[in-house]
């Protein structure tokens, strides 16, 4: 085991950056929890703060006395949060069911890490800490629906990665008795030590993280659901995983609506109908609000076909279809789903098909096997504009499940319903003051929180999320009208559409709708539609956003990840294309310094030299190409062969040649040259 | 570096493939496309530890330490590490081993083409050698520890480690002066004796160069010696048992100590290629009794020779733990006959 201190410095001990890199894994992990809703974030923030506090205590007392108290701390933290934890599994999870263990192995990890942030003292520690942090990352990424934790991954898998990096080189350091310098390399811009090390801890992070991403989308993606389902956080049709079911355009066909839903729509054409006919096709009304979800409660009153295709009258009408009437002929598509879409109150509907009622209000064709039909529908106009209701006056002669309410509703919401129609002079004030309301402090957002179970969808849109679609927006504004005491139902169908060049309007799933139609005395049902004008919420404009959407729409087919992963391996091989072009011209630039670098100032070599300038002095000198042996053979000096031997040993023999040696031959090559000088070698061997 | 080298997978490279096995079956499991892509991260370790494999086998390591030391002793040496490959070398462990001292590991960092590291070290010298020996392994499992290559080359050094010298008393020995007076040189020591092949411990200055050119080998010339040396040491042992390194160290301190009194002192050991030696300097003394490694029973001839290099009137000290009795009684006789004390040393007591 290294114990890590913070004494040691230097470019190769990394105590400080694997502390920074295990705190960062380790806040990574935290974060990660309520990106999964396994944790609540002001509690992740606490966590955070108090993992900070306890690492950098680790640092700061680290003698014996300190490390004892930090111990005896870390553990009475452990075994006061599992003490908690095991008291709130026992008491709660016989309610929640496994639904429970998620949150409360969550909450046993978090205190676990704070526990293990006192005692960080040694390498295994260190990396403790880095396997509980990846560990809550699993865990939220396994239980996230959504981006949220993507945020975390990236910032924790390359941190992990380099606390491996730097783990391992502390382990080697404590391996060794001493650490080599290396010698400098004067004129050669290559990177020190320090710059070596930084870069390949770079690299190595690189590669560990672009492989591990190819790998990613070469590997055949989870069955069941796709993976933009989950890393986007959008529901694919019969994603019924979790708490948050899915929804499709079928979903605005009547029946009931679930507030917590989530999900695209796609953008398959459903009907086209002619321009000029209406923007809000009405397909169904719900009249039930329970605190989550819309219901239609004379779904269960069908009334069989019809006959000649003439539509019941609407009993909420009173039985008085007033106002102009409009007739359209409507094509529908493959993604038609039989529910007859009309821009008013439906008086007659003709169609090659039979024509059922389901309902009150829900008029069904059978469709087709081709799934291609069409309709000509005749509808009353319902009354609109301003001028025509303000002028509205009278008593509510009305069904009272228009003004209903469910008991739970909080206090909070009706005391807003009456602050804003306290003033109005009129209905149509009191709604234009309800839409003014939602429409200036409320947020479009289609991936809006969804509420809590056990909350009111619309209080918490009102007061807690403060975001939402046209869902939230209707079902808010109906719920306002109705504390109000004004009769209102939530509207389903299909609005703005796209012009073709026909001149008719096409309707597609994602034009999918719901808005709000309130009673007028004597006027009938008026729409309002309170998400029109609605501010988008920001983060659907940032570049995260985009990135993400982008990414899932890539995600989202084998060719795309398979041309994504292709693009990763090009882009690794130009860096290393790059890497490897830089080395070589360097080295061009700089070649390696060849032969012996002690030559010129080793002893031996400066000996010689003597002698050379000896032999110079007397008239022979060395030739050129005179080697070592011939000069050895010339000279009739018994104790020169050996010396130059040992000087050829010093030039290229693996070991170096002792210094007794090198010494010994210095002074045979000195005395050669004193002998030379003085004449006493006067019979030099003609060269052959 | 020339040599072996081998590869494997550590411990800790076991993890990312067991990891990437676990939460790819849980992303499977889950249908989760978040555990899919921590199974990608887990595996890309491997790759990554695969693609930046370290480096070692362009690493050349030479070590230096003094040339002469003695067992017992910490001596200063270097170790150098130099990149003879053309790409950077990687962060490394070097472990120099060498019989007679202590191995050294030393941490090298990543090195450029051509670049040279270097440490200073310190190291026990841990027994008593005479040669050139010495490997080195390099190691590295860079950068994360999951891939280990380790590459073991050739690093020689050359090394003489004396025996330690223990406090000796010459007790019954003879004095210098009484040394000097008994043992009279017969013959100059200049004339020449004859001519040999050369053996351990001998200089380069007996070289016979002339006779070494016509037979292709090294040939020494042997001088006539002085006779009547005085003092002789006859190492016999035997080897191999625990008082061997004692008895030798206690043979050359009392050679030391001899020759500290200024006395002449003739070393003999029944060993190839260790010729007998006699000399006064403390350096020759110690570097033959490095160079001791496993001597036999000393044959009646070189008892022969150790009686007459002693002369009439010297003694010869026999240093022993065990010898048969026969050789006791044969060598007993001997040196009366030759008019030699004989005496023994021991490491142990005489039973």
């Amino acid at each position: 085991m290294n114990r890590i201190t913070t004494s040691t410095s230097g470019p190769y001990v990394h105590a400080l950056g694997l502390r920074i890199a295990v705190v960062v894994v380790g806040l990574a992990g935290l974060y990660s929890l309520p990106a999964s809703g396994l944790v609540q974030p002001a509690l992740t923030t606490v966590s955070a703060l108090l993992y900070v506090a306890a690492a950098c205590a680790s640092v700061q007392y680290s003698s014996p006395g300190g490390h004892k108290a930090r111990k005896v701390l870390s553990i009475a933290w452990l075994v006061s949060v599992g003490l908690y934890v095991g008291i709130t599994s026992a008491s709660g999870l016989a309610d929640s069911g496994p639904a429970g263990l998620g949150p409360l192995l969550a909450l046993l990890l978090v205190g676990l890490h704070i526990a293990h942030g006192l005692v960080l003292n040694s390498r295994r520690d260190l990396l403790v800490g880095v396997t509980v942090g990846l560990f809550m990352l699993v865990l939220a990424s396994g239980l996230s629906p959504g981006p949220a934790v993507a945020g975390p991954l990236v910032v924790g898998w390359p941190a992990a990665v380099v606390c491996l990096v730097l783990a391992h080189r502390v382990q080697e350091l404590g391996l060794v008795s001493a650490v080599a310098d290396v010698r400098r390399q004067p004129g050669v811009p290559r990177p020190g030590v320090q710059g070596a090390l930084v870069a390949r801890t770079a690299v190595t992070v690189a590669v560990s993280v672009l492989v591990g991403t190819i790998v990613f989308l070469l590997l055949p993606q989870p069955d069941g659901l796709s993976a933009r389902s989950r890393l986007l956080g959008g529901q694919q049709p019969g994603d019924q995983q979790g708490s948050t079911p899915g929804r499709d355009a079928s979903f605005y066909s009547g029946g009931s609506m679930n507030l917590n839903a989530r999900g695209s729509l796609g953008s398959d054409p459903v009907i086209d109908v002619p321009a000029g006919t209406g923007e809000l096709w009405r397909s169904a009304v719900l009249d039930v609000y329970d605190g989550t979800s819309w219901n239609d409660s004379g779904l269960l009153s069908a009334s069989g076909d019809l006959v000649g295709g003439v539509a019941p009258i609407d009993p909420a009408d009173g039985g008085l279809p007033t106002g102009p009437t409009l007739t359209a002929d409507v094509r529908a598509y493959a993604a038609f789903q039989g529910v007859v879409a009309a821009p008013g109150r439906v008086v007659r509907v003709v169609a090659d098909s039979p024509v059922t009622s389901l309902g009150e209000s829900v008029l069904s064709l059978t469709r087709p096997p081709t799934g291609q039909t069409a309709y000509t529908v005749t509808v009353v106009l319902p009354a609109t504009g301003s001028r025509a209701l303000t002028g509205i006056s009278g008593s509510d002669q009305i069904d009272g499940r228009f003004t209903q309410l469910p008991a739970e509703l909080p206090t909070r919401v009706r005391e807003l319903a009456a602050t804003l129609t306290a003033g109005a002079p009129n209905r149509a004030a009191a709604v234009r003051a309800v839409e003014t309301y939602l429409r200036a402090n409320e947020r479009y957002d289609l991936a809006s929180p969804v509420a809590p179970d056990g909350e009111d969808a619309v209080d918490d849109f009102l007061f807690t999320s403060h975001a939402g679609f046209c869902e939230h927006f209707a079902s808010a504004e109906a719920v306002l009208l109705r504390a109000a005491g004004i009769p209102a139902r939530l509207a389903t169908g299909f609005a703005y559409g796209q012009p073709l060049q026909d001149g008719r309007i096409v309707m597609r799933s994602a034009n999918a709708h719901a808005w709000v139609e309130v009673w007028y005395p004597g006027a009938g049902w008026s729409p309002s539609d309170p998400t029109a004008g609605a501010a988008l919420a920001p983060a659907n404009t940032s570049v995260l956003s985009r990135l993400t959407s982008w990414l899932g729409s890539v995600l989202g087919s084998a060719w795309s990840r398979a041309l994504l992963a292709l693009g990763l391996v090009a882009l690794g091989l130009l860096g290393w294309l790059l890497v490897r072009v830089r080395s070589r011209r360097l080295r061009a630039a700089y070649p390696l310094p060849t032969g012996p670098r002690e030559r010129p100032t080793h002893p031996l070599f400066a000996a010689f030299a003597r002698l050379e300038a000896a032999l110079v002095v007397v008239g022979r000198p060395r030739e050129p190409s005179e080697s070592l042996a011939e000069l050895g053979g010339r000279l009739p000096d018994p104790a020169l062969a050996p010396a130059l031997r040992t000087m050829e040993q010093q030039c290229y023999a693996l070991v170096p040649v002792p210094v007794e040696d090198a010494q010994h031959a210095e002074r045979a090559l000195d005395d050669a040259a004193a002998r030379v000088i003085s004449g006493s070698v006067v019979a030099f061997v003609t060269r052959r | 570096m020339r040599g072996t080298s081998r590869s494997r997978v550590t411990r800790l490279g076991l993890m990312p493939p067991l990891s990437a096995a676990i939460l790819g079956a849980l992303s499977v499991l889950t249908a989760d496309s978040w555990l899919l892509l921590l199974s990608g991260g887990a595996l890309g370790l491997l790759v990554a530890a695969f693609v930046l494999r370290p480096r070692v086998t362009e690493l050349r390591v030479v070590a230096t330490h003094p040339r002469r030391c003695q067992v017992g002793e910490v001596v200063a040496g270097t170790i150098q590490v130099t990149n003879t490959g053309d790409r950077r070398s990687s962060l490394a462990r070097v472990t120099h081993e060498r019989t007679g001292l202590a191995p050294v590991t030393v941490l090298v960092p990543p090195l450029g083409p051509g670049a040279t590291a270097e440490v200073r070290v310190e190291r026990l010298v841990l027994a008593r050698v005479a040669g050139t020996d010495g490997t080195s392994t390099t190691v590295s499992s860079e950068p994360l520890g999951l891939l280990e290559r380790a590459a073991t080359g050739p690093s020689p050094t050359d090394l003489v480690s004396h025996p330690r010298l223990v406090p000796v008393l010459l007790g019954p020995l003879l004095t210098a002066e009484e040394g000097q007076g008994r043992a009279v040189a017969s013959r100059s020591g200049l004339d020449v004796h004859g001519v040999r092949e050369w053996q351990r411990g001998d200089g380069t200055t007996q070289v016979h160069w002339r006779s070494t050119a016509r037979r292709g080998r090294l040939v020494v010339l042997e001088r006539e010696t002085r006779i009547g040396v005085g003092l002789g040491l006859l190492l016999v042992g035997p080897p191999g048992l625990p008082s061997w390194e004692p008895l030798v160290a206690l043979t050359a301190s009392t050679a030391v100590t001899a020759a500290r009194a200024g006395r002449r002192v003739g070393l003999f050991a029944a060993q190839p290629g260790l010729a007998e030696l006699t000399t006064g300097d403390r350096t020759g003394l110690l570097d033959w009794c490095a160079a001791l490694d496993e001597p036999s029973l000393p044959p009646p001839a070189l008892v022969a020779l150790a009686l007459r290099r002693v002369g009439s009137g010297g003694e010869l000290v026999v240093a022993a733990t065990w010898a048969p009795p026969a050789w006791w009684a044969s060598t007993s006789a001997a040196a009366r006959a030759a008019g030699v004390r004989l005496q023994v040393l021991t490491s142990e007591p005489a039973r």
